[in-house]
């Protein structure tokens, strides 16, 4: 049975979280600016207790800055925000395609039984993770997107492996202050690679203004073979 | 034959990727392993900037840790990669022969 999908009017954006094994993620880039639509699909074993429907606007606003690009084979985690610069045709087509490839697989390999909702995952990071983010607002966004990013990610890693191996009220208080503290000290050391860069480039745009390319070049080329004589 | 152009660190990173697509994480861990320890910030520049040159490809790629998703970059090697550090290989290759046919003598 195909699902079915009804377009409502524009109520808020919102965010559909399955857990499945989906491969369709919207990228964060294509979600700007469009209508917001409502999805209704009948006939369709979400795992969302209410109904066949999709979450009311309540409680979707909390997953509202959930991070998007959630993706995982392992665990069938998937999780997008539809409402976007395409036209509700187009959603509708898409969402229709995606669900159609999950509804291909057995039940029993597309969702999970343990009866937690993402929405409770997700937010289960959006507490001092989220204050996190306030310190990388000093950084301008290339930095941030190039340099910070990743090696939150990994701070991020290392935090959540940290934090199941003491679960206790104290020591989560003590690892968040812990990696509260690496994350300041990781956003130095972002600003600090930026501006070394920044410097580095600049020092190097002076000695070729001054002295010239070829001169520069010449100059590295006897450094090298000074240095392989040795 | 011209001096590579391509750093020391630059061969070694190029290096760790040549058996295929790897983490950020195991890039760093074997840096570290080559005496060269750079902080996570220090290491996704200097990443940034092997894909600024067109040696690596980064993406991130969604994983799993205790329950929560998170991302880790991974790099893959390019053609350009590849061919930048058979370069170096090279370079030092026939000048390190022709060092020792010299010390032979």
């Amino acid at each position: 049975m195909n699902p079915r999908f009804k377009l409502g009017p524009a109520i808020d954006r919102k965010m559909l979280v399955i857990e499945a094994g989906c491969e369709y993620v919207l990228r964060p880039d294509r979600m700007l600016g469009a209508d917001d639509v409502e999805v209704r699909i009948d006939d369709f074993p979400f795992r969302n207790p209410k109904e066949d429907q999709l979450r009311t606007i309540s409680e979707l606003a909390v997953l509202q800055h959930a991070r998007i690009e959630l993706w995982d084979r392992h665990t069938r985690i998937c999780s997008w925000t539809y409402a976007e610069t395409d036209t509700p045709d187009a959603v509708e087509g898409w969402l229709r395609g995606t669900l159609l490839q999950l509804r291909s697989q057995p039940e029993s390999e597309a969702f999970s039984n343990d009866g937690s909702s993402i929405s409770d995952k997700q937010t289960a990071q959006h507490g001092i993770t989220r204050f996190w983010d306030l310190f990388s607002v000093i950084l301008p966004q290339s930095v941030r997107e190039r340099v910070y990013e990743p090696a939150r990610q990994e701070l991020l890693d290392d935090y959540l492996s940290v934090r199941g191996k003491f679960p206790t009220k104290w020591g989560t208080r003590w690892i968040n202050f812990a990696f509260t503290v690496r994350i300041a000290v990781m956003v130095a050391q972002s600003l600090r690679a930026w501006l070394g860069d920044k410097a580095l480039a600049w020092l190097w745009w002076l000695l070729i203004a001054v002295v010239g390319d070829g001169v520069v070049r010449g100059l590295r080329c006897l450094f090298f073979q000074f240095f392989g004589r040795l | 034959m011209p001096i590579p152009e391509t750093t020391h660190l630059q061969f070694l990173v190029l290096g760790a990727l040549l058996d295929g697509e790897q983490s950020g994480r195991y890039v760093r861990d074997k840096l570290a392993e080559a005496g060269h320890k750079k902080s996570g910030p220090a290491f996704y520049q200097f990443m940034a900037r092997l894909e600024d040159m067109g040696f690596v490809e980064g993406r991130y790629e969604a994983k799993v840790v205790e329950g929560q998703p998170i991302k880790e970059r991974v790099y893959t090697l390019t053609g350009d990669g590849v061919r930048a550090w058979e370069e170096v290989r090279d370079f030092y290759l026939v000048h390190s022969g022709r060092v020792l046919r010299r010390a032979g003598q």
